[in-house]
């Protein structure tokens, strides 16, 4: 069941990251990435680290991506995209086939995964109380309404002006 | 379990890379640049999971602190092309010295 739901995620997170390239609009550019943070979160918590998610999750969606809305994203809508797409693609296979071949040729990151149960960030009283369950859920929901305010306001000033 | 965040990881890590490579756009290589750190920040935990060091947020915080600036200065040079009406292209952001 983890395993299924790590490879969801994942697969997510890759669309995500692709169609930063595929999309026009800055607009969606910068929602399609605010949604890979997200994802990053999520498989944070997926790897049993819930003090880290939470912090993540604070800093890239409420830091980060609120900036780039504001700053990028409210002011206009630009045309312009220039990408290649053979040399994106060769190089993406070219780089993911070196870094592949290097980390799994030598067979140490597999001992490394059968040797031992990980471990979770040592967690002190504060992150202890984030991190129960329901907090969690409760806060990714927060999130998940704050950018459907954020970016209707948007779409409404672009409307306006 | 390790080896999906692995392939996650270097998946990200090489559409960032090769996103890169063959880009034009300003803001889009800015974001390009978020990707690849997603990938380390994901990377690095992954990793960090089985490995006996205690030290994972002075790495993070290497991380966050680079894409806050990231973000900032492409907000600065956003602000840039908009007001003098030039192209989102890199090879002609070097028209901003010339005036």
């Amino acid at each position: 069941m983890v395993y299924f739901i790590v490879l969801i995620l994942g697969l997510l997170a890759l669309a995500s990251s692709i169609s930063v390239l595929l999309f026009r609009n800055i607009l969606h550019i910068a929602a399609a990435i605010s949604v890979l943070f997200v994802l990053n979160s999520l498989l944070f918590l997926a790897l049993n680290q819930p003090t880290l998610a939470v912090i993540q999750l604070l800093i890239m969606v409420g830091g980060v991506s609120t900036y780039l809305f504001v700053g990028v994203a409210a002011i206009g809508y630009s045309k312009f995209k220039y990408t290649n797409w053979p040399a994106i693609i060769i190089s993406a296979v070219a780089i993911f086939g070196i870094l592949f071949y290097g980390a799994y040729n030598s067979g140490s990151l597999t001992a490394l995964a059968s040797a031992a149960t990980p471990q979770a960030y040592a967690a002190n009283s504060i992150s202890q109380s984030f991190s129960s369950g329901s907090s969690i859920s409760s806060l990714y929901g927060v999130i998940v309404m704050l950018f459907g305010v954020g970016i209707g306001a948007i779409k409404l000033l672009n409307r306006l002006r | 379990m390790l080896d999906y965040f692995v392939i996650i990881g270097l998946g990200l890590l090489s559409i960032g890379i090769a996103g890169i490579i063959g880009s034009r756009h300003f803001v889009v290589i800015i974001l390009l640049i978020e990707i690849i750190l997603v990938a380390a920040s994901l990377l690095a935990v992954s990793l960090y999971g089985y490995s006996n060091s205690p030290m994972i947020l002075p790495l993070l915080f290497v991380i966050w602190a680079i894409a806050a600036i990231d973000v900032i200065a492409l907000v600065v040079l956003y602000r840039y092309t908009t007001l003098f009406k030039t192209d989102l292209d890199v090879s002609k952001l070097s028209k901003y010295g010339e005036r």
